[in-house]
């Protein structure tokens, strides 16, 4: 286990960011943050010998007003959060959650099989499931002796 | 000469209480965005908590000193290679002491798509009361 107060820390970090590709996250940060007013939901990517699982986290969102899409190695998360309405005079003491459009664009480190990508979205957490194409699975190499 | 206070004045406040239950098996909690608002008969706190069930949730209120917790339930995958996360699997918990008059035994609560809404009925009058002055 690498201790996090070693004067290494920077590499720990990019090494962390290696994992996946520096590419990962080119589209989903700073370039999409400034071209539109979407907010950026957080994401988890965990990666199995077969699948590729993509997280977000997402409350408040209803199944109607969220899109997921892919096209080209990249996945994209898309969608709006509607405000609650309250009746009648309202005054807010504390406001801290935000809403409106959001936007993230993840382009993923292999390919995936489109055809059995699978979605679910449940207690405000959208889970995708995206399982390695044949290729991108992790293959036995057999050493022939001889 | 007596002073009359109208209700209007004297708005209520929701103050963070800073104390966390401590967690013997974990580092702490998550601490979940709220809103809280007043309308002209409740207090509405509002938490974002996803990946909270409706089951896994407890709210009490208990002399204006109101607790919310709630609980995740995380899958962890096998065989994990590599992962990448901005968001951990952490229980949400966050209390406020609330200013306001509110009839506790009114407090209902709400689970839904990850957001947990509790609203809580003002109990003095909704509206400014005028105090005649003889």
């Amino acid at each position: 286990m690498l201790p996090l107060w070693d004067s290494d820390f920077d590499t720990l970090r990019e090494e962390m960011s290696n994992l996946f590709g520096r590419r990962l996250f080119s589209r989903g940060l700073l370039p999409g943050w400034f071209e539109s007013n979407s907010s950026l939901p957080r994401v988890n990517m965990i990666e199995t010998p077969e699948t590729l699982t993509v997280e977000a986290e997402l409350p408040g969102v209803e199944p109607q007003d969220l899109d997921i899409s892919m096209e080209g190695g990249e996945l994209r998360i898309r969608g709006e959060r509607k405000a609650p309405e309250e009746k009648g005079r309202v005054d807010y003491l504390r406001r801290e959650r935000s809403f409106g459009p959001f936007e993230r664009v993840i382009e993923l480190p292999v390919k995936v099989d489109v055809e059995r990508v699978q979605a679910k979205f449940s207690s405000g957490v959208l889970q995708i499931v995206l399982p390695k194409s044949s290729e991108s699975r992790s293959k036995r190499i057999e050493v022939k002796v001889g | 000469m007596a002073q009359a206070k109208s209700d209007r004045t004297r708005k209520p406040r929701a103050e963070e209480v800073e104390t966390c239950p401590v967690r013997e098996d974990r580092g702490g909690y998550c601490v979940p965005r709220v809103d809280i608002c007043e309308t002209d008969r409740e207090i509405v706190v509002a938490a974002d908590m996803p990946g909270v069930e409706r089951s896994a949730v407890e709210v009490a209120i208990d002399h204006g000193l109101l607790t919310l917790l709630g609980r995740v339930t995380r899958k962890s995958l096998k065989d994990v290679k590599q992962f990448y996360e901005e968001f951990l699997p952490e229980d949400y918990y966050r209390a406020f002491r609330l200013d306001a008059a509110v009839d506790e035994d009114s407090v209902s609560a709400e689970m839904n798509r990850g957001v947990l809404t509790v609203r809580l009925r003002k109990s003095g009058p909704a509206r400014v009361r005028r105090i005649e002055v003889r």
